[in-house]
């Protein structure tokens, strides 16, 4: 996937997250959905954020986009920088002109993200007035009309004028997608984006964010519950798991060797091909983070669990470019065992 | 005889046309559908959004009524048994657990409706085979996950004891490390219960693991049959190599 080694190692991260902490409120209960996540991405990289429902990759996503805020959540610490800009500054202005232009987002239900009752090439527009208002009736356009073709909509003509319903899943996620780089943004978030497709529309959409990141030279956050997607698609993985990032990797560091217990009952919980068995499953569910427990969260779960890891978390144990929150690595406990 | 035979059913739906169109279009759902199930058989039906799988999980159900052709169980037409009786016979899991669970009631009366005479020992012992504890009777749907409504869906399936539970894409909404929960489950069930499955996915990877023979449909129509190993091996429509090369792997 990483084509130019040392061409990667040069550039700059594009975004910036550090330390990041966000809850929401629900049923009169916090939800810690989010407890101290570090995590840089590097500008042109593909990055997939893996886990299962819960673990807190949605909420970063939006914590990324400001839509974390009273009275549903709040970011309660932590820095987000991104260009050189800090996020958490921003204010409602401020984040109107730059979310859809700087950084994008595709949900992923597609239909419930369309306008029923707009066309298709009014949507489109629509994006685009929103961030230069008063454009030029011809260059607009154009651009709605580039947006569709770089999508690979054969008959834009038809598509324009239509309404949302009148589309398949798969060509309303492409409009999506559309509506999402028309502003040519430079960081791209993916949130699930083929969850509720077929299997053979989850692969052509998949193909065209491939296709648009090289054209737009755009950088990807891929979200996925799906651990082969991101290894099919991602140059790297960060692994979330009650709302920390518990193993970050290259994609062949994380698939050659992986370092934490989790990420490995991940892999193994995936149907393989010929296998007159289902495939390992965890078992439990992660746990419910409105009130957290002692010790590494992971722990009920675990296969390798210590005694250590029910009495206290695990830190961040860095090892060149990869990082896991294991008491696994630590050397000392090692001996110790 | 075989447990199930579907022979020769078309339906076909009347579409009304575009917003501004006044002509009726007719969408031919299932055309010429041959299938059969065997006793303790694991049958897969495999095909993207609208190849007709779901209309044929209706049909099938009595749900839906063909336009010809006919649905045998145990060499009876399904409609020659009564509402109750077909129940027994076979019963169907939904795609989304969020819709397949009535919100207004509760677990301990959503699974005694389903429990003959609502015996309190049945409902117990289904909820430990599907994996949920006891104590969650007084609970409401909203108060479980996606992959635990569809364990509460399979317990309501299970407590009618049917022949035969049709599943409809069980597990495409759920995330990839609870489908291989459910997927176990499937198994364990299909090991220790008579009952024989229908599994309808778009998923040939996941669903290979647990089907021993594979109906291929696509646009109404079975394109392709046979074993689940010479399918996946050897498939030989280019549809069905389609299905297979867009599985990430």
């Amino acid at each position: 996937m990483l084509e130019n080694k040392s061409e990667t190692a040069m550039t700059m991260n594009i975004l910036e997250i550090k330390n990041l902490s966000a809850e929401y409120y629900r049923n009169s209960e916090t939800v810690h959905a989010l407890r101290g996540v570090s995590l840089g991405v590097a500008e042109g990289e593909t990055l997939a954020i893996a886990g299962e429902s819960g673990c807190g990759k949605s909420t970063l996503a939006m914590s990324v986009l400001g839509l974390v805020y009273p009275p549903q959540g709040r970011i309660i610490s932590g820095e987000v920088i991104f260009g050189g800009k800090n996020l958490l500054a921003f204010g409602k202005h401020d984040w109107q002109r730059f979310r859809g232009k700087e950084i994008s987002i595709v949900f992923q239900d597609p239909f419930s993200s369309l306008n029923p009752v707009l066309t298709i090439g009014e949507q489109l527009a629509e994006t685009v007035l929103a961030h230069a208002p008063g454009m030029a009736k011809n260059v607009l356009s154009g651009l709605v009309t580039g947006a569709l073709d770089e999508t690979v909509f054969e008959d834009p003509g038809r598509i324009l004028s239509s309404y949302p319903h009148q589309l398949s899943g798969g060509q309303r996620q492409r409009i999506m997608l559309a509506m999402a780089i028309i502003n040519r943004p430079k960081l791209l978030i993916a949130d699930e984006p083929t969850t509720s497709l077929d299997v053979t529309i989850q692969k052509e959409i998949m193909d065209l964010i491939g296709k648009l990141r090289k054209d737009l030279s755009l950088t990807v956050i891929l979200i996925t519950h799906n651990m082969l997607l991101a290894k099919q698609r991602a140059d790297r993985i960060a692994v979330m798991y009650a709302g920390e990032i518990v193993e970050l990797n290259s994609t062949e560091g994380i698939f050659s060797r992986p370092l934490h217990p989790y990420t490995r009952a991940l892999m193994d919980s995936v149907p393989r091909m010929l296998s007159k068995t289902p495939p390992k499953a965890l078992a439990g569910q992660p746990p419910d983070l409105s009130s957290i427990a002692k010790g590494c969260s992971f722990a009920p779960r675990c296969r390798e669990v210590m005694d250590i890891c029910r009495s206290s978390a695990p830190g961040e144990y860095v090892i060149g470019e990869t990082k896991a929150r294991c008491f696994l690595l630590d050397p000392v406990i090692k001996i110790r065992k | 005889m075989s447990l199930l035979t579907v022979k020769h059913v078309c339906k076909s739906f009347d579409l009304q046309g575009g917003f501004f169109s006044s002509e009726s279009a007719k969408l031919l759902a299932l055309d010429d559908v041959n299938i059969s199930l065997e006793e303790g058989g694991f049958t897969g039906i495999l095909g993207e959004s609208g190849s007709g799988k779901t209309t044929l999980a209706r049909v099938i159900c009595r749900l839906l009524q063909p336009d010809s052709g006919e649905v045998l169980i145990e060499g009876r037409s399904v409609n020659e048994y009564s509402r109750l009786e077909l129940s027994m016979k076979v019963q169907m899991i939904f795609q989304d657990p969020f819709a397949s669970l009535n919100p207004k009631l509760s677990l301990r009366t959503i699974l005694g409706e389903a429990a003959p005479g609502g015996s309190l020992k049945a409902i117990e012992e289904t909820l430990s085979l599907v994996g949920l504890p006891g104590d969650a009777l007084p609970l409401y749907p909203h108060h479980f996950s996606g992959g635990q409504r569809q364990r509460i869906a399979i317990a309501r399936a299970l407590l009618k004891k049917p022949r035969i539970i049709i599943a409809d894409e069980p597990l495409s909404s759920l995330d990839i490390s609870i489908q291989a929960q459910i997927l176990e489950l499937f198994s364990e069930l299909k090991k220790s219960f008579n009952i024989s499955f229908i599994f309808i996915s778009h998923d040939i990877v996941t669903a290979s693991n647990i089907v021993d023979y594979f109906y291929v449909m696509k646009g109404g129509r079975v394109v392709e049959e046979g074993p689940a190993e010479k399918i996946l091996t050897s498939p030989s429509t280019d549809y069905t190599k389609n299905l297979l090369a867009a599985v990430p792997l």
